[in-house]
């Protein structure tokens, strides 16, 4: 498959990683709109790497993307859950 | 929800009749991983439960993961289902089972227009990729070390990535320690 193809699947998972940000009101909504993002950009990283000489730049920007994305979804969380605890008290 | 699932089954298999028609079995492979990527996306953006959402980012987290063995990426692929699929759902299934489920928190027109707006926005950015991939070369490059080798000896090099490594594990460190932090403090504050 082309470039092209993975680009087009990419850009759809970014507008639907968007829309989820600007869409929804929930956290959680928002935070899986995020990581979709992330993950979109992770896609076009891999995808521009695969059709260079040099794949490794890409891979680890991608790699890079995926940890941060991670570390975003636990703060995010422990905030999530410090803030249903304040909720409730 | 049937007919959401015969809507579906429908789709997959055109995508991957479609995938095979055109480029073999690979094309079918991806047909099938990417209509995997963006349905679980759908899913995740138009269901108002959280958990089904969850399940729906499941499934896009699982199509990009196979978008990265398409790739030639298998050590990315393992990262993103363990990292991803493992961790992070786990996670957010849990913080959903949490949260209380609101119904009016959806709002179709809300989510369709600002799909109306965002979708030009996105073929205009494809648009100016597929310009810059003419610049790349057609066929992907052969390469006889394996992907986890290359990314080791890139990661570990002190000319190119050991430096950025190391700024992401003081990044870890500082985020797990602010969430300690926050789930002590909020300890601290529960009566009894």
């Amino acid at each position: 498959m082309g470039l092209a193809a993975y680009l087009c699947v990419s850009a759809a998972l970014f507008v639907i990683g968007l829309c989820c940000i600007l869409a929804r009101k929930g956290s959680l909504h928002v935070l899986i709109g995020l990581v979709m993002i992330l993950n979109a950009a992770s896609l076009n990283f891999v995808a521009f790497a695969r059709f260079q000489s040099e794949p490794q730049d890409g891979r680890v920007f991608a790699l890079f993307v995926l940890v941060v994305g991670a570390l975003e979804v636990v703060l995010a969380l422990a905030i999530f859950a410090q803030t249903k605890r304040a909720e409730r008290s | 929800m049937k007919l959401s699932a015969l809507m579906f089954a429908a789709c997959l298999f055109a995508a991957v009749f479609a995938g095979a028609h055109f480029a073999g079995p690979i094309g079918a492979a991806f047909g099938l991983f990417a209509l995997l990527t963006v349905a679980g996306g759908l899913v995740a953006l138009f269901q108002s439960s959280a958990t089904r959402g969850a399940a729906g980012w499941c499934a896009s987290l699982l199509g990009t993961a196979g978008l990265f063995l398409l790739l030639g990426s298998d050590f990315l692929a393992m990262a993103q289902v363990l990292l991803g699929v493992g961790g992070l759902l786990a996670l957010v299934v849990f913080a959903a089972l949490l949260a209380e489920h609101d119904p009016r928190e959806r709002n179709f027109a809300r989510i369709l227009a600002v799909l109306l707006i965002a979708a030009p926005i996105a073929a205009f950015i494809v648009w100016q990729c597929a310009k810059l991939a003419e610049f790349t070369r057609s066929q992907p490059g052969a390469n006889s070390k394996s992907e986890a080798e290359q990314l080791g000896i890139a990661l570990l090099d002190p000319a190119r990535y050991a430096a950025a490594l190391q700024v992401v594990g003081v990044l870890i460190c500082v985020v797990l320690v602010a969430a300690g932090h926050f789930t002590k403090r909020a300890n601290a504050e529960e009566p009894g």
